[in-house]
């Protein structure tokens, strides 16, 4: 009712307003001095006068006047939930990476896992995949095919070369197609134009993790231009919740490029590429993958008992992995094993667009990726070759027409290698996947994961159209669909359409359907996981006795019969900015999910799950010195009619900057989340609600200087937030941190 | 439409609608619903060149004799119909940017049309920049301030510049761009910024020959 009543004094407030408007008459032949009149504009043609002198003259040039809806078009008729970051959304914050930002943006819930991870999720509404949203740096798709999540960190770009991070909340599917089902988050980073000179960033941690990056920008010809860069970020080892320590310390170094060249006017060739490496550890805890067959009832009521209390069981590969004698959980001892995890990968993108005499703006862009890696902990080692072609186009038809069209061909090719670790490496009586059935009885040694004979080139093929109409100035009417034939998700159409009606100056409403589709996994689809072995004892007279008895396997399989997910999106919005200082924007949204995937033994299943949520965002300036933003969302989603519990409810985020001096800027963020339930085949773990408050200061004497020092999570010294589950036991620490960031160009 | 498509149960039905939707939309007439040509289009393109034109003025130069004493404002005038919303869009840039010709405040004016001859040695005494929109392109060529030395002048439309003026603001292409008369600045006394000259995705530069 009260935010019923708050919408109604809004709207109202802005037809008010909306009737004043400027009507003088001009004396023939005669200047008339014009005088500041503050309703001769309306509050959305001010901002959107700051956003585009805020471009600067070569970006300004290259953006259309008439943008596609939904996609380009100008920020408040925008019939989509759209949250923009920007550079300074970073460094006046207090991130190190870019993907931290994403916390201040209301309906993402980031999370980290150990020093090198962290996870962003959006909107949930299904399972326990980390990530069922879009991600892209650049219109490249940085989303894992073969576990379904984003490695953000690796896919990180200095501070200096970005440009923005758009963020559509919501499925963008008749664009952006397939796994576009959450929402979309796209960095974009600069041409090499706007980096022209030298710059460094240095960051460190009060734990020693450090991240320096170096950006060099110059002239290639009269028309070109070329930039350099490089990353080096040390990871300090971080402490798991019980105390012990993580083992996540390493390294990431990545490389990158960038060659613009305007050939004439109106045709511009890039070329950019980055390569990386990364190479950290990772602990898989052991302590509950292997059991005692307690069918007996010899050591108490519970069927399965963990080994861990059985140290004679522990096989003669394991002491070596052991850990200090501390317990975890309480009652047992921690075995484990960490293995490396190397990460090795590298891009190239080429782009030539243009636009026609007609007003037809084309591009067509090809990338080329490898990615390498080995996840040492669980002996799995894939490579991935993908090829991806890209042609869009779109063009305004007359004075109410925008049409949006393109084509795209994806070809990936996967090696996959799974090796049987150290301590993995015994003798067991394998069982037929998802069962207790023993399918030989001849003693093997089994991975971890297996991917087996299972398929691994895909192609996909895409096409989408869409049409923008203006019915009138204020209603907007944007329609299409995105096809798409793909060896991953079958053939499909993914509908949508979107409306946005201007109600009067100050306010507009939008709604709009999308269909839209994700791809399962292909850990989800095609790789079995032996994620325990019990022990079955031989002699019931002597069921303790280690010589007598075997271990047995147990294990789920991938299930190559999953079909697609498919999302059924509705959303309806509305956004006001009644003065120019402050605008307000509410999105709701309901999402009908079918086939949606939750990982765990015995076997991946498909569920129907229903989600309604929303988020209410604000962005105001109450002086000059001082500007708020922030927001709050919540979600509920139900899977089979039950509520879910591995996504918080509610988030909040509050960001506040004072201007001290014109040099100096005070800054403060509190970041809220319900709790939630880190979901886990063997041991779910509760995550408390958590406030988060970080306090700092940045100093900008001048254009080419930036200190800023910040304390971050100043209000406890340490909380957890997530892990690999099914993998992991325990998460790592998140801990109260200190840090310093100096920018410097030359 | 949406509780349209929430009646669907068959996706099969669902797709041949959103066929006939789409086919049917895409032949909706451009001129249907009352719409009419100005309005917010044209609105959206005033603001990019009122962002271009705050954009120009920083990488113009004036010599110092041209301009009035330092804690004098100067004028800018707005001329062509329709000039007194371009002028508003223009002033908000100049108050909120704080923009100001080589230290001076400006003060933003507007004008229905270009004087006549006679009278437009005292309607523009004051003005640094003279910004014509596209309704005064057929007239440009009467305006005797294309001699005037320290008044950059602008216009709406590659007509300008090809006649004598310093800049067009042209759009072409969905995009807008800037035309620059070289001969145009010297000929008034004005230096143009190389920096400006170099970023060629957004100047073009005039050459009487091409």
């Amino acid at each position: 009712m009260v935010l019923l009543a708050f919408l109604l004094a809004v709207l109202s407030f802005g037809q008010t307003l909306g009737g004043a408007e400027a009507n003088g008459t001009l004396p023939k032949l005669s200047l008339v001095p014009i005088e500041s009149n503050e309703d001769a504009l309306t509050p959305f043609e001010k901002t959107e006068l700051r956003r585009l002198f805020g471009l600067g003259l070569r970006d300004l040039a290259r953006r259309p006047v008439r943008g596609v809806l939904g996609y380009e078009q100008e920020y408040w008729r925008n019939p989509a939930s759209v949250h923009v970051l920007r550079p300074d959304d970073i460094s006046l914050n207090g991130h190190l990476l870019t993907v931290e930002a994403l916390r201040g943006v209301p309906g993402m819930h980031v999370t980290r896992g150990t020093g090198y991870d962290d996870f962003a999720i959006m909107r949930n509404f299904s399972g326990s995949s980390t990530e069922k949203f879009l991600a892209m740096v650049d219109g490249r798709e940085v989303l894992q095919i073969m576990g379904g999540t984003v490695n953000a960190t690796a896919e990180g770009v200095p501070l200096e070369i970005l440009d923005r991070v758009e963020i559509i909340r919501g499925p963008g599917a008749s664009i952006w197609g397939t796994n576009a089902v959450s929402g979309v988050y796209n960095i974009v980073t600069k041409s090499a134009a706007a980096t022209q000179g030298d710059s460094v960033r240095l960051v460190i941690r009060d734990d020693g993790t450090f991240l320096g990056d170096y950006v060099h920008g110059g002239q290639a010809g009269e028309d070109g231009s070329y930039r350099v860069w490089f990353r080096d970020q040390e990871y300090a080892e971080g402490t798991l919740n019980s105390g012990l320590p993580a083992k996540d310390d390493g390294y990431f170094r990545k490389a990158g490029f960038r060659y613009d060249k305007t050939f004439s006017n109106n045709l511009d060739f890039t070329f950019s590429g980055a390569f990386g490496e990364r190479r950290v550890h990772h602990v898989l805890d052991l302590s509950q993958r292997l059991y005692y067959n307690n069918a007996a009832g010899t050591l108490g009521a519970s069927p399965l008992v963990p080994i861990a209390n059985l140290p004679l069981h522990i096989p003669s590969t394991w002491p070596v992995s052991r850990a200090p004698e501390l317990s975890v959980p309480a009652g047992f001892t921690r075995y484990e094993y960490w293995g490396e995890m190397p990460h090795d990968a590298g891009h190239l993108r080429a782009k030539i667009s243009g636009v026609t005499d007609s007003d037809l703006e084309w591009s067509l862009a090809g990338y080329v990726e490898q990615y390498k890696t080995f996840l040492g902990h669980v002996g799995h080692r894939w490579k991935r070759d993908e090829y991806d072609i890209d042609f869009r186009a779109n063009k305004p038809l007359g004075d109410s027409h925008h049409l949006a069209f393109g084509l795209a061909v994806r070809h990936m090719d996967f090696e996959v290698e799974d090796v049987v670790t150290p301590p993995w490496n015994f003798p067991i009586i394998d069982t037929i996947s998802g069962t207790s059935i023993p399918s030989s009885m001849v003693p093997a040694s089994v991975p971890i994961l297996n991917y087996g004979e299972n398929p691994t080139n895909f192609d996909r093929f895409s096409a989408f159209f869409q049409d923008s109409y203006e019915f009138s100035d204020g209603l907007m009417l944007s329609a299409g669909a995105k096809l798409e034939e793909s060896d991953l998700a079958g053939s499909g159409v993914q509908p949508g359409a979107r409306l946005s009606w201007a109600l009067n100056d100050y306010n507009v409403l939008w709604s709009a359907y999308s269909r839209a589709y994700r791809t399962p996994s292909l850990v989800e689809r095609y790789t079995q996981v032996s994620y325990a072995r019990i022990w079955v004892p031989t002699d019931p007279a002597d069921p303790l006795n280690p010589a007598k008895g075997f271990w047995m396997n147990q294990s789920f399989p991938g299930n190559s019969s999953l079909e697609k997910e498919e999302t059924d999106a509705f959303e309806v919005g509305w956004r006001s900015q009644p003065w120019i200082d402050f605008t307000v924007e509410l999105s709701l949204y309901h999402y009908n999910t079918s086939n949606a995937i939750f990982s765990g033994p015995p076997i991946y299943e498909a569920h129907d799950v229903k989600t309604s949520g929303g988020e209410l965002i604000f962005d105001y300036r109450p002086f000059r010195y001082w500007t708020l933003k922030g927001g709050t969302s919540r979600s509920i989603s139900k899977k089979e009619g039950i509520e879910t519990d591995n996504f918080p409810k509610t988030l909040a985020n509050l960001s506040s900057h004072i201007r001290l001096r014109d040099d100096l800027t005070f800054a403060q963020n509190f970041y809220y989340a319900a709790s939630r339930t880190i979901p886990s085949a063997y041991n779910p773990i509760f995550i408390p609600a958590h406030l988060r408050m970080d306090l700092g200061f940045v100093w900008r004497p001048d254009e080419s200087l930036e200190v800023g020092f910040f304390g971050r999570d100043l209000l406890d010294p340490h909380h957890s937030e997530n892990m690999y589950q099914d993998l992991e036991l325990e998460p790592a620490r998140v801990e109260r941190s200190f840090l310093l960031s100096i920018t410097k160009r030359f | 439409m949406l509780s349209l498509i929430t009646k669907f149960k068959d996706f099969a039905k669902a797709m041949r609608f959103a066929s006939f939707a789409m086919v049917t939309f895409c032949i909706c007439p451009n001129s249907s619903f009352g719409k009419t040509d100005s309005s917010e289009n044209a609105r959206t393109e005033s603001r990019f060149k009122a962002a271009y034109l705050a954009h120009l003025l920083h990488y113009s130069t004036w010599a110092e004799e041209d301009l009035p004493s330092a804690d004098s404002t100067v004028g800018l005038a707005v001329v062509g119909e329709g000039s007194q919303h371009f002028a508003q869009v223009l002033l908000f840039l100049i108050d909120e940017l704080k923009i100001t010709i080589q230290g001076r405040k400006v003060k933003v004016f507007s004008l229905a049309r270009i004087p006549d001859a006679d009278e437009e040695k005292e309607v523009f005494k004051d003005c640094a920049v003279v910004y014509f929109l596209q309704s005064e392109e057929d007239r440009w060529s009467e305006c005797t301030l294309c001699n005037k030395k320290g008044v950059l002048a602008i216009g709406e439309g590659a007509r300008f510049a090809r006649n004598g003026a310093c800049v067009s603001i042209v759009r072409s292409r969905n995009r807008v761009k800037l035309l620059v008369n070289r001969e145009g600045y010297s000929s008034r006394n004005l230096k143009v910024s190389s920096r400006l000259l170099r970023l060629r995705s957004a100047v073009e530069i005039y050459k009487k020959d091409g």
